[in-house]
């Protein structure tokens, strides 16, 4: 009985204790974990101490007193005008709020999806439903050839070049004998690359060229051209291993696109949305056919 | 009824203490918590809990790298962002590394060069296969003396280019890496990706690199992520060799 009253009396003085011992009142009602409440809206501490070793540039615990407070108060103030901001509806008619707004928006509506890896098997699923989409960049070492302003007809001077290195005549000598101008220097690229440089009509003519192979010549707007390839290596399909990095990427892209269609599809369907007559045909709900 | 006030005196009692040691650990600045024996303990006990429940998976059981997945290793004192001071690694836990929240760090990835949009920042120039394998080459070069010298020369250039490549931007001149926007270092051996290879080191440059730690604010109590932080910086900080380290930055 004795054993239970001194208990109780411990317990008592104890928890008492505790209580006084909590700061004073400005910092009762304020959660431990923010540095100051502005109509109930919080300032994280950490995130003041972040702003703090921002603007000095040292560590927090080497800040002055002064610099602490003009921090704090900065951050007050910056609240203080974000509450107004919302009071005079800023969200609804600034621009760059509004775009604001809808990226982070966009952004939460993903930030799951960071929180757990993609699974092995869901990588091979994924790999295995898209294979067609992972191949190898593919190379090509191809030299663009154009006929140069001059005496002749071009087409006919581009196809007796042509036919020269067919025959196994020397680049250089076939560029100066029928006047043509080896425009890219026989690029060594990706096919990517060469899409580009060459443009899609040549492009694809190169594409099917096997090594050594002489183009017959081509007209395009900026002139006649010849191609030769020296060496073309096609995009290889990856296997699963080799095409690992990009899948991982794919797929996050992939889940956070499922994600973002499905809950804009969830709060179109929450919202009202009216449309005038003469838009009708306009789909407001995008998750039907 | 002395029993009655008794059970109920000493929960309250425990809550509050448990409570106070709460807030009193949260309005420390993070750097000072170490040295509070008391304080650090029970920070300890709670992160350690915590990162088996929540990190381990990725960050495994004491923090060591998984260089398949671009994990980095906590328990050495090459930090990708900042030096590995507690009010740092509060921060990561709190918003992540492109972890999709505005607060979290996210001020660069690593380009895709042998990609036809190497960027999706900023507009910057593909390399060619030939610029590919030198600048890995010279990257490789960093490591292994026997590299192939007339390449690494030539990776060089790219590395240090003013129009291609820009590593130098990121990286720094040296290749040294910027703790600021989370540019690992590539001179040393320690590999956020892969294994040091002329393969792996190539596979970053041509496909790019963008690894996520994801953000824990709202989903862990402020009290769970500064013990994590806590837990997490002993890690590292508790070997001789990197104290002193850390002492000499
Ligand atoms: C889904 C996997 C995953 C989980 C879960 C995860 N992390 Fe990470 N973490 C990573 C990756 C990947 C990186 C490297 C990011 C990069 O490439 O910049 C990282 C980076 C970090 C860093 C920065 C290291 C440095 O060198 O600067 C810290 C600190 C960290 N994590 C702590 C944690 C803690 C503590 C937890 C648990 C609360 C956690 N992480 C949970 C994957 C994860
Ligand atoms: C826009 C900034 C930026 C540029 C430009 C850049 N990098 Fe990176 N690089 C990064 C970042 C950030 C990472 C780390 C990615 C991560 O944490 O997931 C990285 C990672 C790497 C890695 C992997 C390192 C490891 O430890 O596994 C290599 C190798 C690399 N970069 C080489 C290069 C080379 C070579 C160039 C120039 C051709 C270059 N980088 C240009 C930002 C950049």
């Amino acid at each position: 009985m004795i054993l239970y009253a001194t208990g109780a009396l411990i317990g008592l003085v104890l928890a008492g204790y505790e209580l006084l011992n909590a700061r004073g009142t400005v910092t009762r009602t304020i959660p431990p974990e923010d540095v100051a409440l502005v109509n109930q809206q919080p300032i994280l501490r950490s995130d003041f101490i972040t702003q703090l070793e921002t603007e000095t540039g040292m560590p927090a615990e080497r800040t002055s007193r002064q610099q602490q407070l003009r921090v704090l108060d900065e951050m007050v103030d910056e609240e203080i005008k974000v509450q107004r901001g919302l009071e005079l509806n800023f969200a609804e008619t600034d621009q760059d709020s509004r775009n604001a707004l809808s990226n982070i928006v966009d952004q939460e509506m993903v930030a799951n999806v960071a929180i757990s890896r993609p699974k092995e098997q869901d990588l091979l699923d994924y790999y295995n439903s898209h294979k067609s989409q992972y191949y190898s960049a593919g190379t090509m070492t191809v030299c663009d050839l154009v006929v140069m302003p001059g005496p002749g007809d071009p087409m006919r001077r581009a196809s007796t070049a042509a036919e020269a290195l067919r025959d196994g005549a020397r680049l250089p000598q076939v560029l100066q004998r029928f006047g043509l101008l080896n425009k890219n220097n026989c690029e060594e690229n990706f096919y990517f690359a060469h899409k580009i440089h060459l443009g899609d009509q040549l492009y694809g003519i190169a594409t099917g060229l096997s090594n050594g192979a002489v183009s017959e010549p081509v007209r395009v707007a900026d002139g006649v051209h010849v191609l030769q390839m020296v060496k073309n290596d096609q995009p290889e399909p990856l296997s699963f291993t080799d095409a690992r990095d990009q899948l991982t990427t794919d797929y996050i892209t992939y889940r956070e696109t499922l994600i973002r269609t499905g809950t804009m599809n969830f709060l179109r369907h929450r919202a009202k949305i009216l449309i005038a007559e003469d838009y009708r045909d306009y789909q407001v709900d995008r998750s039907r056919p | 009824m002395a029993l009655a006030a008794a059970l109920f005196a000493l929960p309250v009692a425990y809550w509050v203490h448990v409570t106070s040691d709460e807030a009193r650990l949260l309005r420390l600045l993070p750097d000072e918590i170490p040295a509070k024996k008391e304080l650090n303990a029970f920070a300890m006990a709670r992160g350690r809990s915590a990162f088996a429940r929540r990190c381990a998976r990725c960050h495994g059981s004491a923090g060591e790298p998984d260089t398949l997945h671009g994990v980095p290793d906590l328990r050495d004192h090459d930090w990708l962002y900042g030096s590995g001071r507690i009010g740092e690694i509060e921060r990561v836990i709190l918003y992540g590394i492109r972890s999709g929240n505005s607060k979290g760090w996210n001020l660069a990835s690593m380009p895709a060069f042998g990609t036809a949009h190497p960027y999706s920042r900023y507009a910057i120039p593909s390399l060619t296969p030939r610029e590919l394998a030198d600048v890995t080459e010279y990257v490789y070069s960093f490591q292994h003396p026997d590299a192939d010298s007339g390449a690494a020369v030539r990776g060089r250039q790219v590395f240090e280019g003013q129009s291609r490549g820009l590593c130098w931007d990121c990286h720094g001149g040296l290749g040294t890496g910027d703790a600021s926007i989370g540019a690992p270092n590539l001179r040393d051996s320690t590999w956020l990706f892969g294994d040091g290879s002329r393969r792996s080191i190539h596979a970053s440059i041509a496909y790019g690199r963008a690894g996520i730690c994801p953000a824990w604010i709202g989903k862990l109590s402020p009290v769970t992520i500064v013990a994590l932080a806590v837990y997490t910086n002993s890690l590292w900080h508790n070997t001789s060799d990197n104290a002193e380290r850390a002492d000499r930055k």
